[in-house]
C-alpha cells in the first residue's frame, strides 16, 4: 500500500482546498488575541445607566384592569422616569429572536409608543461623546451591524470620526448596541472567522462545517506526516554544527571530490550547501522521489523510498536524498553536474621562482574576490592552438637548466587542466599558482597546460572553474600537522600553512617537510624560513636529493627524513598529515605513517595528477 | 525558496502542528454541534403559558405597600398560577402569589423536584438532587449570581442537569455533558486551560504567530506545487 503518497497527496489537495480560509483562521485568530477588547465592543462612548424608579411614587393602575391580549411576561420598567407595564406576547430563548411586545403607561393603562423626541433622549443619555445625533429612524431588519437581530429597531446615527450608530429596542427603547468602526472591524474578523459569508450571524452551516472537517483531515495528514518524519530520525533536535565530508561521485563526469556540510542537515540540503544540486521537485518533502543518489554503505529504508524507487534500486543502494542526513553516509555518487561558475581571470604578473616553475598571478575580471578553504583548486580551459616547446621569457640566470629543450612551437587540441591555488583567500586579492613547465625529453612536444599558462602575458585571460576544495586542513583546533610535499606540491601545502598560521592563528604545531632537487628548486624557501623563525610552532624541513656542496641541510628524498622523525615523536600518533606530491611519493610516505600506526583518517592526500 | 519553505514548514509544525490538530477537533465539534442544542434548549419545555389576567388580584398598588423597595418587577405565570417576582431591596429576590400576595416559601427539595420534573423535555428519571448556597460549593459552569439553587441531574448519559432558583423557583441554566465537553473545546480553542476566559493569552499568540508563519511556508509549498509544479527552479 502506498500510504505515504496517499497521505501527503491528501495533505497537498486539502491545503489548497482550505488553504486560504486556515489563513484568514489563523490572522483573525491572531486579531482576537491581540485587539482592545473595550474599544472592539463598540462600547467606549457608552453609558451604561440603570434608570429605576421607585414604585411608591407613583399611583399605579392594576395590571389585570388593562385591555389586552393575554401576555407571557408582564415587566415593569421605567423609560425617562415614567413607569411602563412591558406585555410581552411571545418571545424565544434569545433576545434577538422574534418577539412581540407592547408597552403601556403604568399610570394611566393605556398603550404607549415611543416619540422619537424620546428615543433621542435615550440614545442621547448612552452616549458620552462630542458627535451629533441625527433623527431616529424606526429600521427593520436584516441590520449589517446586528445581523441576527429579527426585530425592529431605533437606528440613531451620531456624527462622529468612529461612525458611531445607536441602537435601541423598537418597543422599550432600552439600549441594545453602540456600533461603530471598531465594533464592525471585530464583527468583519468574527464573519471571516465564522465563514459567516451568508450572513447566517452564526458558525453551524454547512460551509464552516464542510471546511472544518477539510481541516481536520489536514492536520491529521499533517500530524501522520511528521510522526513518520520523525520515525525516520528526520525530526531529530539538535544544534551542533559538525561538519562531516563525505567523498561524492559525479557519475556524469567521473569525478570525485570531498564535500563538507553540516552533520545535521539531510543529504539534499547538504550537497546544496556545497552548490550541487539533487534535482527535487518538491524541495525535500520526500513526495517527487527525485533526489536520488546511491550510497556505499547500507541505509535504512524510510516509507517515502519504498513507494518512490523500485526494488532493484533499493537493494543497489539507492536512496532519497531528503531521507537521510549527511552524517549517516560516507561516500555516494550522483547522477547531476557540479554547479561551479566559470570565472574570466586576468592575468596580472608573472616570474619564474625556479628553473622550471613560474608563478602566474591572476584577478578576477568582474573584479569580485572568490572565497575558498586554502588546499583549493581550478580548472583552467586550456584552447586549442599553438604552444611555444620552451618559455620565451625564461631569466639568464635558468639558462643552464634548458640547454637540452628545442625552441619551436606545437599545436594541439585544447585541455582542461588543474592548479592548485598558492594563496589563501585573505591573503591578498590575487590568485596565484605555481605553473610548472612540463618538458618533453624527445623535445618536440610540451606539457599542453602548463606551456600554455606558463606563456601567458600580463593582461591576457583565461576561463576557470572552480576554486574546488576537497583537500583542506579540517577545523580541529588542538591537533597538530605535518605536511609532506615535494617540488611543485608544496603549492596547496603553502596555502593551508599560511592560512593556519595567519587567518586561523594556529597555535598547535605545524611541520613542513619539503623535498626538492636542487636549492634553486625549491619554492618560497626564504619566505618559509622566515616564517618558521617568526612562528615558533612553524618549523620547516627542507631536504634536497640532488644539493651543492654548501647545502647544510637534510639530503636525500622526504621519506629518507620522515622515518627518522616519525620514530622519534610519541605525539604524533594523534597528528594529521597532508601530503602532497608525485603519486610514487605519497604512497611510500603513507606506509610509513600507517606503519607507524597513525590511522588512515588523519592522513590526506592531494592527488598530485589530477 | 521551495527547499527553505519545506524545512521550515516541517519545523515549525513540529512544535506547533498538534494545535492545529486541537485547533481543527474543536473547530469540527463547535461547528456541527447546534448552539441552541449546547445550551440546552431542548432540555426543557418551551414554557409558553399565558398569564391568567383575571386571577391577578393582588394589585401592584398593594404590592407597592408592602414592597416599597422593590425593583426589576416580573410578573409571570408559574406552575399554573400568576406570580410576581422582583428583588427586594437588600434581601435579594423574591417571590409573591399574584393572587394572593403571599410570599412564596422558599422552594424545599419536593418543591424543587416537582418544577424540574415540570420543565424537563424527555422522561429520565431525576438522579440526584443537592442545594448549592455558597459560591465556593457551585461547580464552574453555573454563575453565582443566581445562588441560592437546587442542583437537579436526570438519569442519562449526558448528565442534563437543571438549577433551579430557591428563591423564585425558576429554571436559571440548563447543562448538560455537550456543553461542558464544548467548554473545554473553547479552552483548548483559545488555548485557555485556566478558566476559559482569557482569549488574550500570551501561548495563543506565540502558537498562533508560529503556526501562522507555518501556514504561510506552507502555503508557499502549495503554490510551487500545486500551482507551478512544471516550472524548472533551482530549488
Amino acid at each position: 500500500m502506498r500510504l505515504f503518497k496517499l497521505n501527503t497527496t491528501i495533505h497537498k489537495w486539502l491545503s489548497l482546498f482550505v488553504g486560504l480560509q486556515l489563513l484568514i483562521w489563523l490572522g483573525t485568530g491572531l486579531y482576537f488575541n491581540l485587539m482592545d477588547h473595550s474599544k472592539a465592543s463598540g462600547n467606549e462612548l457608552r453609558v451604561h445607566s440603570h434608570h429605576e424608579g421607585s414604585i411608591t411614587g407613583f399611583d399605579l393602575f392594576p395590571i389585570k384592569d388593562i385591555t389586552s391580549n393575554a401576555p407571557q411576561e408582564v415587566n415593569l420598567i421605567w423609560v425617562l422616569h415614567q413607569p411602563y407595564y412591558h406585555f410581552v406576547f411571545d418571545k424565544g430563548q434569545h433576545s434577538y429572536q422574534e418577539r412581540h411586545s407592547k408597552l403601556f403607561d403604568a399610570v394611566t393603562g393605556k398603550p404607549f409608543n415611543l416619540s422619537e423626541e424620546q428615543v433621542l433622549t435615550l440614545a442621547k443619555n448612552s452616549y458620552s461623546g462630542q458627535g451629533k445625533l441625527t433623527t431616529p429612524v424606526l429600521s427593520q431588519p436584516p441590520f449589517s451591524d446586528h445581523v441576527r437581530q429579527q426585530n425592529p429597531m431605533w437606528q440613531v446615527a451620531v456624527e462622529d470620526e468612529n461612525n458611531t450608530t445607536i441602537y435601541l429596542d423598537s418597543i422599550t427603547g432600552q439600549v441594545l448596541r453602540h456600533a461603530n468602526d471598531d465594533f464592525r472591524l471585530k464583527d468583519l474578523m468574527m464573519k471571516l472567522h465564522f465563514m459567516d459569508y451568508g450572513n447566517s450571524g452564526g458558525f453551524n452551516h454547512w460551509l464552516i462545517i464542510a471546511f472544518a472537517f477539510a481541516t481536520l483531515f489536514l492536520s491529521i495528514t499533517g500530524v501522520t506526516w511528521l510522526i513518520q518524519q520523525y520515525r525516520s530520525g528526520l525530526l531529530k533536535l539538535g544544534w551542533g554544527t559538525n561538519r562531516q565530508k563525505v567523498a561524492v561521485t559525479f557519475s556524469n563526469e567521473n569525478t570525485i571530490t570531498d564535500i563538507s556540510a553540516v552533520g545535521r542537515s539531510t543529504v539534499l540540503e547538504g550537497l546544496a550547501s556545497s552548490h550541487v544540486y539533487l534535482p527535487s521537485g518538491c524541495g525535500g518533502g520526500g513526495t517527487c522521489g527525485k533526489c536520488v543518489f546511491l550510497s556505499s554503505t547500507k541505509l535504512t529504508i524510510t516509507l517515502s523510498e519504498q513507494e518512490h524507487l523500485s526494488q532493484e534500486q533499493l537493494k543497489e543502494g539507492y536512496r532519497l536524498g531528503c531521507q537521510h542526513r549527511f552524517s549517516e553516509i560516507s561516500s555516494i555518487e550522483v547522477n547531476t553536474d557540479r554547479n561551479i561558475e566559470n570565472h574570466e581571470l586576468v592575468v596580472v604578473a608573472t616570474n619564474f621562482i625556479t628553473p622550471f616553475i613560474k608563478e602566474v598571478k591572476f584577478k578576477l575580471k568582474s573584479g569580485k574576490q572568490l572565497a575558498f578553504k586554502a588546499g583549493a583548486y581550478m580548472q583552467f580551459d586550456v584552447p586549442a592552438g599553438m604552444n611555444s616547446l620552451r618559455p620565451d621569457d625564461m631569466p639568464e640566470c635558468y639558462e643552464k637548466y634548458w640547454d637540452s629543450y628545442y625552441h619551436g612551437k606545437f599545436s594541439h587540441n585544447g585541455v582542461t587542466r588543474h592548479y592548485s591555488l598558492v594563496n589563501f583567500d585573505e591573503e591578498s586579492d590575487e590568485l596565484m599558482f605555481n605553473i610548472r613547465w612540463q618538458t618533453a625529453k624527445n623535445g618536440f612536444k610540451a606539457g599542453i597546460g602548463s606551456s600554455y599558462l606558463g606563456s601567458l602575458q600580463v593582461g591576457e585571460t583565461i576561463t576557470a572553474k572552480g576554486p574546488f576544495s576537497d583537500f583542506y586542513a579540517t577545523s580541529n583546533k588542538k591537533v597538530s600537522r605535518v605536511f609532506i610535499g615535494a617540488g611543485s606540491g608544496l603549492a596547496p601545502l603553502r596555502s593551508i600553512i599560511f592560512e593556519q598560521l595567519k587567518k586561523h592563528k594556529d597555535k598547535s604545531g605545524l611541520t613542513l617537510i619539503y623535498g626538492a632537487r636542487t636549492e634553486d628548486d625549491l619554492l618560497y624557501h626564504n619566505e618559509l624560513k622566515s616564517l618558521s623563525e617568526k612562528h615558533k610552532n612553524f618549523s620547516y624541513i627542507p631536504t634536497l636529493s640532488n644539493p651543492s656542496e654548501e647545502w647544510q641541510g637534510h639530503s636525500g628524498y622526504v621519506q629518507k627524513v620522515l622515518l627518522p622523525y616519525m620514530n622519534q615523536k610519541s605525539e604524533l600518533l594523534l597528528a594529521e598529515f597532508y601530503l602532497c606530491g608525485p603519486e610514487t611519493m605519497m604512497s611510500e610516505v603513507e606506509k610509513i605513517i600507517t606503519d607507524a600506526g597513525i590511522p588512515s583518517n588523519q592522513i590526506f592526500k592531494d592527488k598530485f595528477s589530477r | 525558496m521551495l527547499r527553505f519553505a519545506r524545512k521550515y514548514h516541517k519545523w515549525l509544525m513540529a512544535f506547533v502542528g498538534v494545535q492545529f490538530l486541537f485547533w481543527s477537533i474543536t473547530g469540527v465539534y463547535m461547528v456541527t454541534m447546534d448552539i441552541h442544542y449546547i445550551h440546552g434548549e431542548s432540555l426543557a419545555k418551551s414554557e409558553k403559558t399565558e398569564i391568567d389576567l383575571t386571577s391577578v388580584d393582588y394589585s401592584i398598588a398593594e404590592f407597592a405597600v408592602a414592597y416599597p423597595e422593590a425593583s426589576q418587577v416580573k410578573l409571570t405565570q408559574s406552575m399554573g398560577k400568576p406570580l410576581y417576582s422582583f428583588i427586594n431591596g437588600e434581601h435579594g429576590k423574591v417571590a409573591i402569589d399574584a393572587q394572593t400576595g403571599a410570599v412564596q416559601a422558599m422552594v424545599d427539595e419536593i418543591k424543587a423536584k416537582k418544577i424540574a420534573q415540570y420543565h424537563y423535555a424527555m422522561s429520565h428519571k431525576m438522579d440526584s438532587i443537592r442545594l448549592i448556597k455558597s459560591a465556593t460549593d457551585m461547580p464552574a459552569e453555573l454563575s453565582p449570581r443566581h445562588l441560592p439553587v437546587w442542583r437537579v441531574t436526570f438519569e442519562q448519559f449526558s448528565t442534563p442537569t437543571f438549577y433551579i432558583s430557591q428563591q423564585t423557583g425558576e429554571l436559571v441554566a440548563k447543562r448538560h455533558d455537550y456543553w461542558r465537553l464544548f467548554d473545554w473545546m473553547w479552552r483548548f480553542h483559545i488555548m485557555d486551560y485556566y478558566d476559559g476566559e482569557n482569549v488574550s493569552n500570551w501561548f495563543l499568540f506565540l502558537v498562533a504567530t508560529l503556526g501562522l508563519m507555518g501556514a504561510i511556508t506552507g502555503a508557499v509549498l502549495t503554490y510551487y506545487r500545486v500551482l507551478s509544479p512544471n516550472k524548472k527552479r533551482v530549488i
